[in-house]
């Protein structure tokens, strides 16, 4: 999550009399920053992942398994190592940093990686690398694993176990508020400042998958009235912030040459966003319920909806509300350059005074469209000590709003106090991969596609509507094989805004129309007219003069995801319902016994730890060398010279890694 | 028809010629080439010449250095040259210095600049090219003939570093014992197989020498492609004699 400060929260109630005046000092940063950095260029495309992972804790003679609320002191520990590092002069492999769940930490690349193919070679190293940093301070029993944990919010699914206190803030009945990260107030006074906002609980009603013995109708009953009320039948009903954002994902940041490059990617990336969701699906239980979708998307979305009743159209409007159609964690509603303007199809909620305000200043209308949109949110995390900014040295007030619209993508203006950084766009919807090969894959085709994107001008743009409608299908169960999606059936130039509105007037009559196809089209070609995102990018990789072990693990990346989506390889979702489902203590009833939650969990980590390998999920096992051969073969040169995928994991190996990589 | 026009009417001019050079232009602008992934890089370039001939018009021009630019799109972005790294690799039928000069300077004037980085050249096959144990003498002493005028090249200022293609271990060590300069790569043709030779991989990276990976086949077929050239005008059958392919070359700018 983005605003990481120290200080004194406001409570909602304290935050109203602010909201009018944050609004206006964040627009005046945003106007400040742009006219400072708008003719900024930076030398090359550069780029950095995010991952979100678990630490979760086994009690193996009870066959248990638990999230460990020990974020905090981890974090302590890797902080130590970094200040070390950077006494010594040494660089940072990975930076970390805190998110919600008191048993969740986030990691990155200490530097962001070059725009060179060559440099893919050294992602997948740097999040092994990661996970090995975070492995040398935790118990036996605890694990690191990027992925959502299955569990969160059943019974004693902490340890320590902690209570749910009466009147806590959330009046959640499953997830105590002593589980959120106690890092700073700033998670708990976010939810509080949502929840009070929103003047109701959250909570959200997952749809479940209905097993042969699965009660018909499903419905749980609770002691308590409300949530008998909130909860619907068949459906899972979670009521915590923390079931949303205590679910984990993947995310990219590219850092562009400028503003126009960014703005141009941001719309180009958007289209893609539901194709990488439904191609990455995770997140396929719930509460310890086997559910009927794949992704976390939309439950993460209610479980930070801010909106009053009358802004959902639930009751008469009040207070100068208008009505919101979407929630303030949702898909993007506008495109940001000029020359999409004309497949902006969705009216987009302005706030007004923000809106004039950029015009005046001489930002354009397509992106101070963009910018008045968000601006519709109020502000969540306001700290007293810094109310007072001085707007030409502090971005706070727009950042507070600006990371607080939590969308599949986000636009990112460089912070005023690093000069390094430049413009960049966020892509945000790909969902976690169990391995560091498998997030390393989904990142590199991320950045490649990105690469033949701007070299060849391709536009895959749609109109913005059929990209909301795409996000609902992608996170159905197993849409990578049942969906279609809206997609164009030809590659195509990107076309100037006039062309672009001839285009549109004239029916797409300049050679491409918008089908609705399978992922399977999407990613390997349609066998008519459409190539594939995939052959796409090998054609580009033919003559692009790389060298052979850079190709070789490309190769292999690609081939991950051109499995995914053809199916001859599982998704993590798919995976973890069909685990469950064959588990002999299941009674295909939907519920995910914890037993069977430790198995799974087990296994996962072995999977990750490389220590078994599931051809199912992850297909062929790449050549594995056991350190012995290693020694022997050095004389014989019979190995082949490239980064096997186990002895990156053995600890012996490790030192030899570490010194490579830097 | 008038396909038909523009082409008597250009292979009159080119008759007049002692030699020509077809400039295909950019074909990253011809998104029909995007359509399928192609076999290899001739594959590619027939299907390029297959789509560009039908649109030539009859007053196609033939520049002063015997250049035709057969593409009909145009370039709409520059770049900076500093942001560039262009590659050149030359097909060779035979072992003919001025071959590569041509290309050279073609490349250089074409894209108005006055140096490239990587030159690499794909030497006609020696006799016993199944063999991998020995190299061919008489074939090595006509390579490092042409490899000491590349040298000079490069003093020159023109070229920076030199590559060769689809050299197996025994030639590549061969040359790096011999040459004054070494290659700095060995394109390699990575279609088929997935795992380079150790050997081979192990006294590249001992060499500094980059083992970089392409998709064009070997050697060349340039007659092939120029077969393409030739008959595609079913009418006009002129030119199979006529004209007899010298080389071929392909730049990139990355």
């Amino acid at each position: 999550m983005g605003l990481l400060t120290l200080g004194t929260p406001l409570t909602w109630s304290e935050t109203i009399p602010y909201i009018d005046y944050i609004k206006e000092h964040g627009i005046d940063q945003f106007i400040n920053l742009y006219c400072r950095y708008k003719n900024r260029e930076d030398a090359q495309l550069k780029w950095g992942d995010e991952i979100e992972y678990s630490i979760v804790k086994f009690d193996h003679a009870n066959k248990k398994v638990r999230v460990s609320l020990h974020s905090d002191e981890i974090l302590t520990q890797l902080d130590k190592q970094i200040s070390e590092n950077k006494k010594n002069h040494k660089e940072n492999l990975s930076l970390w940093a805190p998110e919600f769940g008191g048993y969740m930490i986030e990691g990155t690349p200490g530097a962001p990686y070059g725009s060179s193919l060559e440099c893919i070679d050294v992602v997948e190293k740097n999040m092994i690398a990661r996970r090995n940093e975070v492995r040398k301070v935790l118990s036996n029993d605890e694990a690191l694993l990027s992925i959502t944990f299955p569990s969160i919010g059943a019974p004693d699914f902490t340890s320590p176990p902690v209570k749910i206190k009466a009147g806590q803030a959330s009046e959640s009945i499953f997830f105590s508020d002593d589980a959120v990260n106690y890092h700073n107030k700033r998670y708990i006074t976010l939810m509080s400042n949502v929840l009070q906002r929103r003047g109701e609980r959250l909570y959200s009603n997952v749809p479940i998958f209905k097993d042969k013995n699965t009660l018909s109708p499903f419905k749980e009953h609770f002691s308590d009235e409300e949530s008998n009320k909130n909860s619907i039948p068949d459906h899972i009903y979670v009521d915590h912030m923390g079931f949303g954002v205590g679910m984990c994902c993947l995310q990219v940041t590219f850092q562009t040459v400028n503003v126009n490059e960014a703005r141009w990617l941001y719309d180009q990336l958007t289209p893609i966003t539901p194709i990488m969701l439904a191609l990455s699906a995770s997140t396929p239980i719930f509460r310890s319920y086997l559910a009927d979708v794949d992704s976390r998307w939309d439950v993460i979305a209610d479980l930070c909806d801010d909106r009053t009743p009358d802004e959902k159209g639930e009751a008469p409007l009040k207070d100068n509300h208008v009505i919101i159609n979407k929630r303030r964690y949702d898909s993007t509603d506008c495109y940001i350059h000029p020359s999409s303007a004309e497949f902006n199809d969705i009216p987009l909620e302005l706030d007004k005074k923000s809106y004039e305000k950029l015009i005046k200043n001489g930002i354009d209308e397509h992106l101070a469209r963009h910018i008045a949109h968000i601006f519709i949110r109020d502000p969540l995390q306001v700290y007293r000590e810094r109310l007072e900014q001085d707007v030409t040295t502090s971005m706070e007030h727009f950042e507070t709003i600006q990371s607080s619209n939590w969308c599949n993508m986000r636009f990112k203006p460089p912070p005023i106090e690093s000069p390094e950084i430049g413009w960049r766009v966020e892509f945000r919807a790909t969902e976690i991969q169990l391995t560091d090969f498998e997030n390393a894959a989904y990142c590199c085709f991320l950045v490649l596609l990105s690469r033949v994107l701007v070299s060849y001008n391709l536009s895959f743009l749609i109109p913005i509507s059929q990209v909301t409608e795409n996000i609902k299908r992608a996170q159905k169960r197993d849409a990578v094989h049942n969906q279609k999606f809206y997609f164009r059936n030809k590659l195509t130039k990107c076309l100037s805004s006039d062309e672009n509105v001839q285009q549109v007037k004239n029916g797409n009559c300049h050679g491409y129309e918008i089908d609705e196809m399978s992922i399977n089209e999407i990613i390997n070609g349609d066998g008519k007219e459409f190539v594939g995102l995939v052959p796409l990018i090998r054609q580009f990789l033919d003559g692009a003069n790389i060298d052979v072990e850079s190709l070789f693990k490309i190769n292999r990346y690609l081939d991950l995801i051109q499995d995914r989506a053809s199916g001859k390889i599982f998704t993590l979702a798919h995976w973890m319902r069909d685990f469950v489902r064959s588990h002999p203590e299941y009674q295909y009833d939907s519920h995910v016994g914890d037993t069977i939650v430790y198995d799974m969990i087990k296994t996962m980590n072995e999977i990750t730890q490389g220590k078994k390998h599931d051809e199912s999920l992850l297909g062929k096992a790449p050549p594995v060398v056991k350190p012995k051969e290693v020694e022997n073969a050095a004389k014989k040169e019979q190995r082949p010279k490239l980064l096997c995928y186990e002895d990156a994991l053995n600890g012996q190996k490790f030192a030899n890694l570490e010194a490579e990589f830097h | 028809m008038t396909a038909n026009c523009a082409w008597q009417s250009l292979i009159a001019r080119l008759h007049q010629l002692n030699k020509f050079r077809l400039h295909t232009g950019n074909i990253n602008n011809y998104m029909e080439l995007k359509i399928k992934r192609f076999k290899n890089s001739a594959e590619e370039l027939i299907t390029c010449l297959d789509l560009q001939f039908p649109l030539l018009k009859a007053d196609l021009a033939v520049s002063e250095q015997g250049m035709v630019l057969l593409s009909d799109r145009e370039d709409a972005t520059t770049y900076e040259r500093n942001d560039l790294k262009i590659t050149l690799k030359v097909f060779l039928q035979e072992f003919d210095i001025s071959h590569i000069e041509n290309a050279i300077e073609a490349t250089i004037a074409q894209l108005e600049t006055d140096n490239i980085e990587q030159l690499i050249i794909a030497f006609p096959r020696p006799e016993n090219e199944d063999d991998d144990t020995e190299v061919d003498k008489e074939w090595l002493v006509q390579v490092l003939n042409i490899w000491s005028e590349l040298e000079k090249i490069v003093a020159s200022g023109k070229v920076t570093s030199l590559g060769v293609a689809d050299f197996n271990l025994v030639q590549l060590r061969a040359l790096c014992q011999e040459a004054n300069m070494k290659p700095c790569i060995d394109h390699f043709n990575i279609e088929g197989c997935c795992v380079v030779p150790p050997e081979l991989q192990a006294y590249a990276k001992d060499q500094e020498i980059q083992l970089l990976t392409h998709n064009d086949p070997h050697p060349f077929p340039l007659a092939d492609v120029f077969k393409t050239f030739c008959t595609l005008n079913a009418s006009a059958p002129v030119c199979s004699r006529t004209f007899e392919p010298i080389w071929a070359a392909r730049y990139a700018n990355f």
